[in-house]
């Protein structure tokens, strides 16, 4: 295929880190990779600080394709999230300039559930509306973004989604705004996506005893932004 | 199902091979894994050798165990993988593996094209199944009772169209396992609140020909991986 020869492609970059939520990384991955096999002129990449294996929090590790010098400019970059592996990415220097400078040339750059806090911890999000899994919405308040609660949500060239799962919904719609609307269903079509929670959506407004986790997050927010705030301060 | 009274963990074995389809894997995973919190259900994925190998992205994948390593696990996960299925069928330590840990496992459960390997280790015969609506003619041609659904259950097999990653099967499975308040937990914690931006899938649209046609393209590879099972090449292509 002629497209896919060096610099005619477009590439979407999505970043690997040691114990991130790799389902946040499989779902737009899984349907990004397949609007690839329909519109050649993208490619999904997968990249890490180093191009070894990379523990997940599912245990199975997984192999980025590139470093981060290797994609210095993809026009897609997509962080995905996790737990506190995310607090720590959001102040590991290497991560904290890859993410800044790709996503600065990147025509989209997005985040899957809490990888919006790393978008957010180098200042991207600053003034902008974005979204983030539920439990985590202090921190990205914390620092600078207006945070709606909605699946995904875009600001100029960024797409934030909700949590984990949230992130196959946030592709299509990516898919769509990459090429049309005609070709995201065909990528829906060629993953059998057609969702149907056996036991209804979710009520946000009654989560119960899960809702303690989202209070003890809101209230350790302002430490949890803290450092990752001195460093973007520093740095400008 | 009741939880035993000693104190024991139950391993779920999901299985890997090339080509596995990576959010059937990652999807069953982290909700058995979240179910983990809670009860004594451990989530481990196997394969041949713990070596890195391809998924159907980009992205490669270390197992964690090999499959001698889980000799007797409580329930096997083989997820899909599309043709890789259908080459992985021709895959004799994989199949010896299903052959050998089904003696031992209390339940037997497939996402997608995993039902394939199922089929290929004889376990399905006489017994009703599902898998991708776009393989069901495959599947039937395998000597499998194909039934048309989410999930299908024959005894002790669970048998997963795949449809979405497996995701609604295995919450389902969940709320099997422990109960359903448990599912819902896990659901708000991955978020699973599904808005497809363009509405669901209309699966009378789905294309047979098509389907026949990729397996025009890959007949090559199909015979080549299917060399040491020409019985299941012969019933695949006629």
């Amino acid at each position: 295929m002629a497209a896919e020869e060096q610099g005619k492609q477009k590439t979407i970059a999505f970043v690997l880190y040691p114990g991130l939520t790799v389902f946040d990384l499989t779902g737009p991955l899984q349907v990004l990779t397949a609007l690839s096999a329909i519109a050649p002129e993208y490619r999904t990449v997968i990249v890490g600080e180093r191009v070894e294996p990379t523990n997940t929090d599912i245990r199975v590790k997984m192999i980025p394709t590139h470093s981060f010098e290797e994609v210095p400019n993809p026009s897609v970059l997509l962080v995905p999230g996790g737990g506190v592996p995310t607090l720590r990415a959001m102040s590991n220097e290497p991560i904290r300039n890859y993410v800044r400078s790709a996503a600065e040339t990147a025509e989209v750059a997005g985040s899957v559930c809490t990888g919006a806090l790393i978008l957010g911890s180098v200042g991207l999000l600053e003034g902008r509306q974005a979204t983030t899994h539920w439990a985590y919405y202090k921190i990205l308040e914390e620092l600078g973004a207006k945070y709606v609660r909605k699946r995904w949500v875009e600001d100029g060239k960024f797409i934030c989604s909700a949590g984990v799962s949230a992130g196959i919904d946030m592709a299509l719609a990516l898919a769509a705004r990459l090429t049309d609307e005609e070709t995201a269903r065909r990528v829906q079509r060629s993953l059998g996506y057609d969702p149907h929670p056996p036991f209804g959506g979710i009520d946000y407004d009654h989560l119960g005893a899960i809702s303690a986790v989202r209070a003890a997050l809101s209230l350790a927010a302002p430490v949890i932004a803290a450092r990752p705030k001195q460093l973007t301060r520093q740095n400008r | 199902m009741a939880r035993e009274g000693k104190k024991r963990n139950k391993t779920i074995a999901v299985v890997t091979y090339p080509g596995v389809a990576l959010l059937d894997l990652v999807a069953t995973k982290t909700v058995l894994d979240d179910l983990a919190m809670t009860t004594r259900y451990r989530s481990v994925s196997v394969g041949e050798r713990t070596e890195a190998i391809a998924s159907n992205t980009p992205m490669r994948i270390i197992p964690e165990k090999r499959f001698e390593e889980v000799p007797d696990p409580f329930a096997l996960v083989v997820p899909g993988g599309g043709i890789a299925s259908l080459e992985a069928m021709g895959n004799e330590r994989l199949i010896n593996y299903l052959r050998f840990a089904e003696h031992t496992a209390e339940l037997v459960c497939s996402v997608s094209t995993g039902s394939f390997l199922l089929a290929a280790a004889g376990l399905l015969e006489r017994r009703r199944a599902t898998t991708h609506p776009a393989y069901a003619e495959l599947l039937k041609r395998l000597g499998v009772d194909y039934v048309e659904g989410y999930s299908v259950e024959d005894g002790k097999f669970l048998t997963m169209a795949g449809v979405s990653g497996g995701i609604d099967t295995t919450l389902g499975l969940v709320a099997k396992l422990r109960s359903e308040g448990a599912a819902k937990l896990i659901q708000t914690d991955i978020e699973y609140d599904p808005q497809p931006p363009f509405g669901g899938l209309d699966w009378g649209e789905a294309d047979g020909d098509r389907l026949v046609q990729t397996l025009e393209e890959h007949r090559m590879d199909l015979e080549q991986a299917l060399a040491g099972r020409p019985d299941l090449y012969q019933k695949l292509f006629g």
